[in-house]
């Protein structure tokens, strides 16, 4: 009897730790600056590869900040820089070649820069993100859609916040305009980036 | 062979060839010098693999193997003036150095700040020099030999597209070695030589600073120039047979070269 009540109590604590443990979204509140961390934010795109499937990369060493005024949403602004250097195929050979002169030419544009000119973002944390996208030594104006996922505290002090942001580019608009009939022109990408207020 | 590879073909040798003999063959007709023919055969091979394959022509070019068209046309213009009116060797070697020296530092400038070795800048523009000292030389089976193995060198361990770009200039080359067979010796005339060794000077040194194409493969192929030498002395008033020997021995770096790279690229299979 003993024993079943020790089971029975051991069972009772794992569940009540269980909704303790919960994941659940904060939605507190988002204004602020927030400094990108590059160890909870990533940049990754898909393309078409020999019309038959597509391909992931990912950049892993995102920087930049966000500013989010709720009172002044015309002040809200985002910066990100991406090193070109730390792109992710998951295969040493194609990361090569997408970094050299057929694609990105990462020697002679090590980075990727995004400056936003607009944020558009409803109550609801959807919205849209225009701004200049530089790449492979282009600039060229890029509209994502942008979603909050939370903001709120962190377990070590701190208060964070966390967006993704979507969109589709056609890479021959940034001068990449190599074997577009064996990858395709369309790249889709998205940026998942959490930031820690400043 | 998929859809992919035959159109790669096609522009890697099919048009760069087609449009290399349709000019050599209008040049015929049209009379003109043969020389003037033969760097006139040579840009426009090279000129339609360039369209084909990247095709931009942005003034000053955005990245260093756009100033490849651009190099071709000062090539083509100083160095048929000096066909037709034979400079001085000292004005064609002072000439050849400086357009040597300016396109080195065209193809560094956008790593000027990031990526620059005076080392091997320097070196970049004597092995530039040699390179066209060397064609001009005596136009041999050696250049069109190079030509191919810097096109398997630079597809294997750099840049496909360099690669193509390489390959289109050795089609082009091969065109020319058959048009004047059975004559052994025979010369691209300086504007030739010169247009060659701005399209293969141009894609080994882009190949080197912005791909990292293999170094040691790469400066093995410079050793079949010494095929043609070495046969001459071999076989010293015999230059049908000097032609296949030069032939043999120029093979031979150029064969170990793209031996190495292609056994690497193998072994990481895509």
């Amino acid at each position: 009897m003993k024993k079943a009540l020790f089971f029975l109590a051991v069972a009772a604590l794992q569940g009540g730790l269980a909704q303790a443990d919960a994941y659940k979204v904060q939605n507190g509140d988002p204004s602020g600056t927030f400094k990108i961390d590059p160890l909870h934010s990533v940049a990754q795109f898909w393309v078409g590869h020999m019309g038959v499937s597509e391909f992931p990369g990912r950049f892993d060493a995102i920087s930049g900040s966000f500013t989010v005024d709720a009172t002044h949403p015309a002040s809200d602004k985002v910066s990100v820089e991406v090193p070109m250097e730390s792109l992710d195929t998951n295969f040493e050979k194609r990361n090569k070649d997408l970094l050299g002169p057929d694609f990105f030419n990462a020697k002679q544009f090590p980075k990727m820069t995004f400056a936003s000119t607009s944020v558009k973002l409803d109550s609801s944390g959807q919205g849209e993100l225009v701004g200049k996208l530089t790449l492979h030594g282009v600039t060229k104006e890029v509209k994502f859609s942008l979603q909050r996922i939370g903001a709120g505290p962190d377990p070590w002090g701190g208060y964070r916040s966390g967006y993704v942001a979507k969109t589709v580019i056609h890479r021959s608009d940034f001068g990449m305009n190599y074997m577009l009939n064996g990858i395709a022109d369309e790249v889709r990408i998205q940026l998942n980036v959490e930031g820690k207020r400043q | 062979m998929g859809p992919l590879l035959l159109s790669m073909a096609g522009e890697t040798v099919l048009w760069p060839s087609a449009a290399a003999l349709s000019v050599f063959l209008a040049s015929y007709f049209l009379r003109l010098p043969a020389q003037l023919a033969s760097a006139l055969s040579i840009a426009a091979g090279f000129f339609t693999a360039y369209d084909q394959i990247y095709g931009v022509y942005s003034f000053p070019p955005s990245e260093a193997q756009g100033w490849i068209p651009f190099l071709i046309v000062l090539n083509l213009v100083i160095f048929s003036i000096d066909d037709r009116f034979e400079f001085s060797s000292r004005i064609r070697l002072s000439i050849q150095a400086i357009i040597s020296a300016a396109s080195v530092l065209l193809i560094y400038l956008p790593v000027l700040r990031t990526g620059f070795s005076m080392p091997a800048f320097l070196s970049s523009i004597a092995l530039w020099l040699g390179l066209w000292i060397a064609i001009e030389a005596r136009y041999s089976p050696a250049l069109f030999l190079i030509a191919s193995g810097n096109a398997v060198v630079a597809a294997t361990t750099g840049s496909t597209m360099l690669g193509q770009m390489g390959g289109a200039l050795a089609a082009v080359l091969g065109i020319h070695l058959v048009l004047n067979l059975p004559k052994t010796r025979f010369s691209l005339g300086h504007a030739g030589s010169a247009v060659s060794a701005s399209i293969l000077g141009s894609l080994m040194l882009t190949g080197h600073v912005y791909a990292e194409t293999a170094s040691i493969p790469s400066l093995m192929l410079f050793l079949a120039f010494f095929g043609p030498i070495a046969a001459k002395k071999l076989i010293p008033g015999r230059p049908v047979l000097q032609f296949f020997a030069a032939s043999l021995i120029s093979l031979i770096p150029v064969a170990i070269a793209s031996v190495i790279v292609t056994r690497s690229y193998l072994s990481q299979e895509y």
